[in-house]
Formats: C-alpha cells, structure tokens, sequence
C-alpha cells in the first residue's frame, strides 16, 4: 500500500497522509501484539500474585510476591526434571540436524539407483499418524528395558531425525552451487570431507531452523515423555506439569503459572536471541510444495 | 531399479513375518504354584542368612516410602544379608507394573489396591499367597481369625479365592469437616449443627447438616447459582455411590453378565445423589467445595485423619498450633442407612510378581508386614491407616502405636461398627461393604474401565442429564467395553 | 505424489552431469559405479533403517494386533467393536474431522490478514513479527495452563469471564458446556496463527513485484490483485499447508491440556464435545486395551490418508508455474 507512493510526490499533503497511515498502521499492529501476548503477559503477572488477589478476581497483581516460585523450586524433584529435560533437548539439537543433513546429502547430492524411491519411502512416513506406531514403539521400547529413561526420547532421532528435515536439508542443499564440491573432489576430498567441510558450513540457516526446531519440539513435548516416564523422580520438565500442576491439580494459581513460566523463559529466549534468523529460516522452510 | 524393487518386497515380507512372530507369541508366563518339599508340603520357611535383593514399587504419595523403609529395616533384623531397592511409581498401578514387568524391571513387591490387582491378575502377573498362609495355619504360625477378614476377601481372586494382594491396613471412607465452619454457622443461623454429626449418624443427619450449612452465608447462593458447594463428596467414586447403590437395591449386572442396572432401585440412588447436587451441597463440574483450602465444610475421603489435619492446617489454619487443631477439625464415620448400614472400604496393600525369584521370603516379608511389630513399625512411620490387626484397634493402649499423638481427634471413626469389639469389649456388628460388581468371570479385566463408567454414571446424572439418556449411554459403554 | 515429481524434476538439474553410459563396461568402472551406490546408500542407510524400524515395523506390527483380541486373531472383531458397540466410535471421529476442517481454513484465513499486517513496510515491523509468532513457540503445556486459566468459570476467577462479566456481557461457558467447547477450542486457534502468518509472509516474498506493477498499470483494484495474483501464486503453499494442518489437525491432543481430566473422559470436554480419536487412543492405551488401540489408530490412518488422497485428486487449483503445466 505505502508501495504505492513514489519518491518524487514530495509535498506537504502527501508526506501528512503517509503519517496518518504510519499511525494506523503502527495502531493495529499495537493492538494485534497486545491481543496475542495478553494471555502470557497474564501468566507471568499472575506467577507474582499472592493468592487474596487471585481470589478477588484480579488480572494483574497489586501485590507481588515470589511464593510461587519458591514453592514450585521446593518440590523435592524440580532439578531432576529440569536436568532430564536438558539432556534430551541437548542432544536432539545437536543429533536432528546432523542426522538429518548426513541422510539428505545422499538424496541430494550423491547419485545412486534407487535414491528417488528411497526418498519417496521417506516421505511417505509423513503420512503415519505418530500415535499408529506409539503403541508398538512403546512395547519395543518397553521390551529393551529403556522405559524411565530418555534412550526412547533421543536414540531414534539418531536414525535421519526425521523425515520433513531430511526434506528440508535435501531441498536447501539443491540450492548450494555444486562447483564447490567439483572443485575439492578435484583437490582429492572424499565424500565425508565433502559433506562435512563443504556442504554442511552452507547449509548454517537450515541446521540453525532445524536445531530451534528439534529444541521446542523436544522442551515442550508432553505427549511422549508421558509414555515412557512413571518413576516420578525421572520426569521431564513438561511431563511434570502436566501431571503434577494439571492433573493432579495445584490449588495454588501463582503455583502453575510460574510452573508455565519457567517452561516458556527458555523457548522466549532462545526465539528472541535468534528471531531475525529463525523468521527467515521458517520462511526457507515454508518455501516448498 | 528391479532388484530394487526385489529387495523392498523382501524387506517387507520380512518386517511382516517378523511382527507376526512377535505378536503371536507374547509372553508365555504363567502362575507358577507355591514352592513345595520332597513330601508335597508348601514350604514356608527360609534360611535366615539368605543373600538376596528384593525390588519393591511403592506409590509415590503420602509416607509411603518411610513405611516401606521401616519395614524393611525389620526384615533385615531377621534376614540381615536381604537387601532391597525401592522404586517409585505413579500413575495408574496395573499399567505400571505391566509395563516395568514387560520391560524387565519387573518389582518383586509392589503396592497394589483391589481394582488394579484384577487387571494385573487378567495378565498372571500376580503371585497367590494363598498356599502359604494355608501351610501356616496348619503349622500354627498364622492365624486368620486376627485379622479383618473383610480385607482379605477385597485381595482375593473374585473376592473368594487365590490371595493376590495383602492389605497393609484397614482402607475406610471417613467424613473429614471443618468445626470452625460448623461453629460459626451455628452462630450465624442461631441453629445446632455440631449435634447430628457423630459416629454412626446416617443420611438423614446428613442431609439436615447440609440444608442447615446451606443456610449459612458462606454457601448460600445468588438467585442464579447454587452457591459454593458444602461437601467435597467424590460422590462419583465407588466407596461412596456403592453402599447407596447397594441399599436401594441396585444390579449392575444380571446372572448372565448382562447389564441390568436400568431399574427403579438405580432411578432412586441416583435421585439421592442429584438431590445433593441441585441442592448445592455437593459440585458436579469439576468445582469443588475445596475443603483443604477451608472453604468446604466436609469432604469425604479415606485418606488418614493426620494426614487431612496437617495438609488443612497449613493451609487454610496457619496460626493455629498443631495441639489446638482439633478444635478446628474432626472426622466421622461415613453416614449410613439406618435399616441397611453399609461403609464403603477399598483395599490397598502389596503384592508380588508371579515371576519372583524368592516367593518363600517375599511371603515372609507379608507376614511380617502383617504381625504386630510390621504394623507398628508402619504406624512409626508416620502412617495413621488403621492396624489389619484386630487386636490393635484399640488406640488408646500404649503397645498400639498407631494412633499416637492424635488422641485429641475421633479415630474411633475408623474402626466403628467393623466387625471388632466397643469400648466396653462388645462385639460390634460390621458395617464394611465393598465394591463388587466387577467379578463375573471375564469382567475383572476391565474393572478399573467398569469403575470409571459407573462413576460417570453417577456424576452424568447428578449434572442433569436425563435418566433414560445417563441410561443408555452408560450401558452401552459398558456392552461396549466388555467386548475390548 | 505431484509434491515429489515436482521435486526430483529439481533434483535433475541440480545433480552433477552423468557420464554417458557406455554399452559395456570395464570392469575398474564396474567397480568404481558398485562404489558410488554403495557410498550413497550407506549415506541414506541411518534414514532407511530408521523408517523400518521406527516407522514400518510399529505400523505393521500395529495393523497385526489390530486384528487380534486377547493375544488371539479374531480379525475384524476389534473393528466389529468400534463401529457397532462403541458409543464413542462415530462422536470421536465426527468432532475430530470436524474441528479438522473448520480449524484449518480458519487459521489459514487468519494467518493471511495478520499477514497482511505484518507485511506493512514501516520500521520495527519484524519486532511486531516476532510478537505475533511468539505465541506459537511457548510450549502446549504452558500454553494449555494458560489457556485453561483464561476461559475458566467466573468461580475459578477465569480473565476472560472477568472482563466479558465487566462489560456487562455476563458469563460464558467456554469449555465448561458441551456447546460452547469446541467453539472455544477452534476460537485458540487465533494465537497460533502467527505459524500460518509466517507461511504467507514469504509466500508475499516469493511473488514478483513486478505482477502487481503490471496489474496496477492495467487498473486492477487491491482485490483484484489478491484474487488474481496473490492466491494463484500462494497456492503450492496453501496446499502444502493444507495437507500438513489437516494432518496435525487430525491427531490433535491440545484438549488433553485445556480440558484434562475434568470431564467424563480424559481430555474429552463437556459432554466429550472435545473427545478426539487420539486421545481416545491414548484412554483406551492407559486401560491397557493394546489392540482396540491400535485398530482406533489404524481408522485414525485411514482418515489421515483419506483426507490427503482428496485433497491431492481435487489439487488442480494448485499453480505450479508455467514450466510444470
């Protein structure tokens, strides 16, 4: 709409009427921003609020208090729930992207007899609902002995790290110029170190979209953890509260909430730190079809 | 591209035979009978210097694990080389043990209750302790008669059978109630409430006691609402609903396991319970009195009266001191019928895996569970569950331990009316009735699916969902999950 | 299927030239070619052996047991179950499918005009990007205890009863009646739309300025060049977006963090107006119901794999370019 304005129209109306739009435009973002942040802006004022204010209906403490957060950290296992979740997210962000990239540059960029249909069989996974082969994974899992702990969480990841990463390394590395690579296998370089020291430094905006990527998916997850964990000492973050805070029912309202804090501090993080990336990363990988 | 074609042909005949194998021969375990000498005789003794470790899953609640601890901590004066490892669990206990036991970290004990114990024994996971405390009777070393019988029975295979679970102590539905709240309706409206509540009243008191509380201005409500609810009832819960259900004569299921519980008597169970809803003195949607956090007057639940207190105390009572506590709250039997008295009991206590190494010494571990030092020993944990024991109930005797410290409040609420003797040493009728309608042969798998329907029953009813419609929903859920 | 044709057309261009193949072949070359494949296959073996045994195996090993009752073949009897006993069967699909086709294009449609706004050019605009996707990153858990706190009863302090209640508009039910429930879920829906405004902003990026230049010399209006320009070259997008939305919509499990286990079933919502396959799959996995299980999986599959076969036989809307026509 401003696209339409050209430089040269340089007088006084013109440049009044362009305020005026810049004004309703900056307004209705302003009023979108606040309609979507509302709801965890509440959260995190709600996490301060003592619980009389609660009960008079209040949105917004008057009163601050930190007894929300001290009760959730008194909970005899937080740092376990908190530890055991790190050590899935770190090793799914650093197991997906790799995995993945290894797998697709074989799709891309190596030639053999059977590659198109191998990747179809790839693709076609995306078609089975995960909870087809929960139950039978979960009884695999069960039987090697690896319930309670985070080997049905993360050794899977190892395998490809799944089938919409392998597409998207596969599709981002079609667009790497391929003289490079022609120029070190002249050099001598064998496919490893073609992989390895040429191909996958490019592919540095997709590894970074598919690492966020396997971040939030495994910080936030609930569905599977809940499979795999019953030792309530060996519970992930999100596990945790959805059964502890949600099922179980905390009667405390500042309680949950800094629960809901806490789980949405690191993912906020990291999302902010890496916005300007990430925003053109999803917009890569939005780019297919 | 052929041979390609050749090879993902082979690949899938193969995954397929391979999960048709897996799936055709699951596991192959089957009860094994008690262990026996060279004349056939059950053996129940075992060498004190056995060295072993035994594997216990407990229910992460409550004192549990200190129960646990102290117990083993006496086992282990008499079998010192016996060592153990406790695992916690949460959750729902028959899909946990299933799933640790597929997994190969199958427990040698484990905490079970009567509901759980079918499912599992569904599977013949359970080890029958039956044998052993038949040898031990002939032998003279155990006698029934000491015990609750009633118990026993919700631990046995179709209520009458192998002993698949021990009860640890006595599980009883008891009215907790808030005597600030009573106190100061009575002042507020002028009447005496105090007076109806107290061991042994019965339905009618109760529903007196609640009209009167409705009256206060703490409960009642605008034109438009009922009002905060009096009671946390869990009035969809089997201890609760099943001696009403049991009174007004209700069938679930009829000589052929066919649902039969479309009938005039369930109409009028179910009308009592609505009546408390529409009432306003119980909550149907998820809102609840909130007794806990003080608001609610009662709250019906057998979780132990020292328990209650200090959760109650902390929360809604912080200045109070713990010694003058029981002017704030009190608990009482569950109210009955005064021509049908029935309260509803549940059983919680532990179990073995089938597949245990050592079924002789896990044995030894129940009895000692069971003797006065095991119960004690519980009681010295902090657990305030009623002995199993008939000749601990008397709290007040000092070789009783448990009880202890909670002197000042009703525990005879706990052990009225079940079969054991009064004050003065007279024999009391038993009042104890559990729930069993789930023991048609076949149906004990799916006891905890049939338990959750007929609360949904209950509490679909109590909301205002027409009869005929509650009816017909419920009974082809049932029908419906009879044949998973 | 058009997806991947389309695709390896692409791969063609971009894979090194082949040398031409000669009738017969030495055997040094016989050998350098058995190299070649066996370096690229075992570059794709993690992936292949992944989907065998992560993917394949559990889904045929599923489809068997859905075909057994009590460890014993009885073939259908699992499925005679679902569809002739189980009161649940037909709402649990209805509301699924439901919700799956109202809340796709709802979010997609909305995703488009926050787009729009996003895509205003005035400075700060990728701060205000960023808020608007901010939601979408907080984890379901967090998001759900939220959300369940937000639509609360006027009893449970519920924010927006509180200001609905202040305006004078009095209390709604949300999630706590079955008529309102599924409304209020599909009405969530709004704060993840920053997924779909992401989708559409490079989408616009994608479209050469010089269409609408061309459109605007030839006197075509704003909405003109959106149903002229705009949507014709979204359309892979919209499709791709479309297939996958209906395939996470499909398995959703969002209720099990809104509504939990205040209703008849867990995670089923007022009167089960929120009671969706998976999470049906997931009540009757925790009664330990393995085979019913996995036959309520294998419908699921069968629905999943329905609505992508209509959605690709009735694609030709979808604009793939000149070249490819």
């Amino acid at each position: 709409m401003t696209r339409s304005l050209s430089p040269q129209e340089r007088n006084r109306s013109a440049r009044r009427q362009r305020h005026v739009i810049e004004a309703l435009q900056y307004t209705c973002l302003t009023v979108l921003a606040i309609i979507f942040l509302f709801p965890f802006l509440l959260m995190v004022g709600q996490s301060f609020m003592p619980e009389i204010d609660f009960q008079r209906g209040l949105l917004f403490p008057i009163h601050f208090t930190l007894r929300g957060y001290e009760q959730l950290f008194a909970q005899p296992n937080y740092l376990n729930y908190f530890l055991n979740t790190v050590f899935i997210v770190v090793f799914n962000v650093v197991a997906m992207p790799l995995a993945a990239s290894f797998c697709a540059y074989s799709f891309a960029r190596l030639k053999w007899k059977g590659r198109e249909l191998c990747f179809a069989m790839v693709l076609s996974t995306l078609m089975i609902p995960g909870v087809v082969t929960q139950i039978p994974l979960y009884l695999l899992f069960s039987s090697l002995g690896w319930t309670n702990t985070p080997l049905p969480l993360t050794i899977p990841n190892l395998f490809g790290g799944g089938a919409i990463n392998i597409f998207l390394f596969r599709q981002f590395m079609h667009g790497i110029p391929y003289e490079l690579e022609e120029a070190s296998t002249i050099d001598g370089a064998n496919v490893f170190q073609r992989y390895f020291f040429i191909t996958l430094p490019l592919c540095k905006p997709i590894l970074l979209f598919v690492a966020v990527g396997a971040f939030t998916s495994s910080w936030g997850d609930y569905f599977q953890p809940m499979f795999y964990y019953t030792d309530p000492e060996k519970y992930t973050l999100a596990v945790a509260i959805y059964k502890v805070v949600m099922l179980d029912g905390v009667s405390e309202n500042s309680v949950a909430m800094a629960a809901g804090v806490f789980m949405s501090v690191l993912p906020a993080l990291v999302f902010f730190l890496l916005q300007r990336k990430l925003i053109d990363g999803i917009m890569v990988g939005a780019v297919k079809g | 591209m052929k041979k390609l074609k050749c090879v993902a042909a082979v690949l899938c005949a193969g995954v397929l035979a391979a999960s048709l194998c897996l799936a055709g021969c699951g596991d192959d375990e089957t009860q094994r009978g008690p262990v026996t000498d060279e004349q056939g005789n059950v053996v129940v003794e075992v060498d004190k210097n056995i060295s072993t470790t035994l594997v216990v899953a407990y229910k992460n609640e409550n004192k549990e694990l200190e129960m646990i601890k102290h117990l083993e901590a006496l086992f282990q004066k008499e079998y010192p080389n016996v060592k153990f490892s406790n695992q916690a669990y949460t959750g729902s206990t028959s899909i946990v043990i299933d799933r640790n036991i597929s997994a190969g970290e199958a427990p040698d004990i484990f905490m079970t209750n009567s509901f759980d114990m079918f499912s599992l024994d569904d599977k013949d996971l359970l080890l029958d302790f039956a044998p052993y405390m038949q040898r031990e009777q002939e032998l003279g070393t155990f006698d029934m008669g000491e015990y609750y019988e009633t118990y026993f029975k919700l631990g046995q295979r179709d209520f009458n059978g192998a002993q698949l679970l021990v009860p640890r102590s006595v599980d009883r539905v008891v009215v907790h109630y808030n005597k600030e709240i009573i106190r100061r309706a009575e002042e507020e409206t002028g009447q005496e409430i105090q007076k109806y509540i107290k061991n042994g009243w019965t339905w009618q008191d109760f529903e007196t006691v609640c009209g009167l509380l409705k009256q206060y201005s703490a409960f009642r409500g605008t034109d438009s609402s009922p009002g905060n609810a009096v009671i946390d009832s869990s009035c969809n819960w089997e201890p609760v609903y099943n001696p009403i259900f049991k009174h007004f004569g209700v069938k679930y299921f009829d000589d052929n396991g066919k649902p039969a519980f479309d009938s005039e008597a369930t109409k009028n169970a179910l009308d009592m319970i609505k009546g408390w809803a529409d009432k306003g003195y119980i909550g149907t949607t998820g809102d609840t009195a909130d007794f806990m956090a003080g608001k609610g007057a009662m709250f019906m639940h057998s979780q132990s009266i020292s328990r209650v207190a200090e959760e109650l105390r902390i929360k809604a009572f912080p200045e109070v001191s713990e010694a003058d506590f029981h002017n704030y709250y009190d608990a009482v039997t569950m109210p009955v019928f005064a021509d049908t008295p029935y309260i509803g009991v549940g059983s919680a206590g532990y179990s073995a895996w089938a597949g245990t190494e050592n079924p002789v010494l896990v044995w030894k571990f129940m009895k000692l569970m069971l003797s006065r030092e095991g119960q004690n020993a519980l009681a010295d944990a902090g657990a305030q569950n009623v002995p199993i024991r008939r000749d601990m109930s008397d709290f007040t005797k000092e070789e009783n331990h448990w009880g202890k410290g909670m002197e000042n409040y009703n525990l005879r609420a706990l052990t009225y009316n079940m079969g054991g003797v009064d004050e003065e040493g007279k024999p009391e009728p038993n009042w104890d009735c559990y729930t069993d309608y789930f023991i048609a042969p076949g149906y004990t798998r799916h006891a905890v699916a049939l338990n959750d329907l007929f609360g949904q029953l209950v509490l679909s009813y109590a909301r205002g969902t027409a009869y005929d419609q509650v009816i017909k929903s419920i009974t082809s859920q049932v029908t419906a999950t009879l044949r998973k | 299927m058009q997806e991947n044709v389309n695709v390896s057309t692409g791969a063609e261009r971009a894979a090194p030239p082949q040398p031409p193949a000669q009738p017969t072949l030495t055997p040094a070359a016989k050998k350098r070619r058995a190299v070649k494949w066996l370096t690229g296959f075992l570059f794709a073996l993690p992936v292949l052996l992944g989907i065998v045994i992560f993917n394949f195996y559990p889904a045929i090993q599923a489809l068997v047991s859905s075909f057994m009752h009590d460890d014993k073949f009885e073939w259908f009897y699992n499925y005679e179950t679902m569809f002739s006993f189980d009161p649940d069967t037909f709402k649990v699909f209805g509301n699924t499918v439901f919700y799956a086709l109202v809340s796709v294009p709802f979010g997609l449609v909305l995703g488009y005009f926050l787009a729009l706004a996003a895509n205003f050019k005035i400075k700060g605009i990728s701060v205000y990007r960023m808020l608007l996707y901010l939601p979408v990153i907080i984890p379901g858990v967090a998001s759900g205890l939220v959300f369940t706190y937000m639509f609360g009863s006027l009893a449970h302090n519920g924010a927006f009863n509180h200001i609905l209640n202040a305006m004078g508009l009095g209390e709604w039910s949300f999630f706590e009646a079955e008529n309102s429930s599924m409304a209020t879920l599909i009405f969530m829906g709004v704060w993840s739309a920053g997924g779909s405004m992401i989708i559409w902003l490079s989408a616009f990026k994608n479209i050469p300025s010089v269409l609408y230049e061309a459109a605007k010399l030839d006197g075509a209006n704003a909405l003109q060049c959106l149903t002229h320009i705009t949507i014709p070259m979204s359309t892979p997008l919209i499709f791709y977006n479309l297939v996958t939305g209906f395939i996470a919509a499909l398995q959703c499990t969002t209720p099990l963090v809104v509504v939990g286990g205040r209703f008849d079933h867990m995670g089923g919502g007022a009167g089960d107006s929120l009671y969706f396959i998976s999470v049906k799959i997931l009540n009757e996995f925790n009664y330990g119901l393995y085979e019913y299980a996995s036959a309520l999986a294998f419908v699921l599959f069968a629905v999943v794999g329905l609505f992508t076969l209509v959605l690709f036989k009735t694609s030709r809307w979808v604009y793939y370019g000149e070249d490819k026509e």
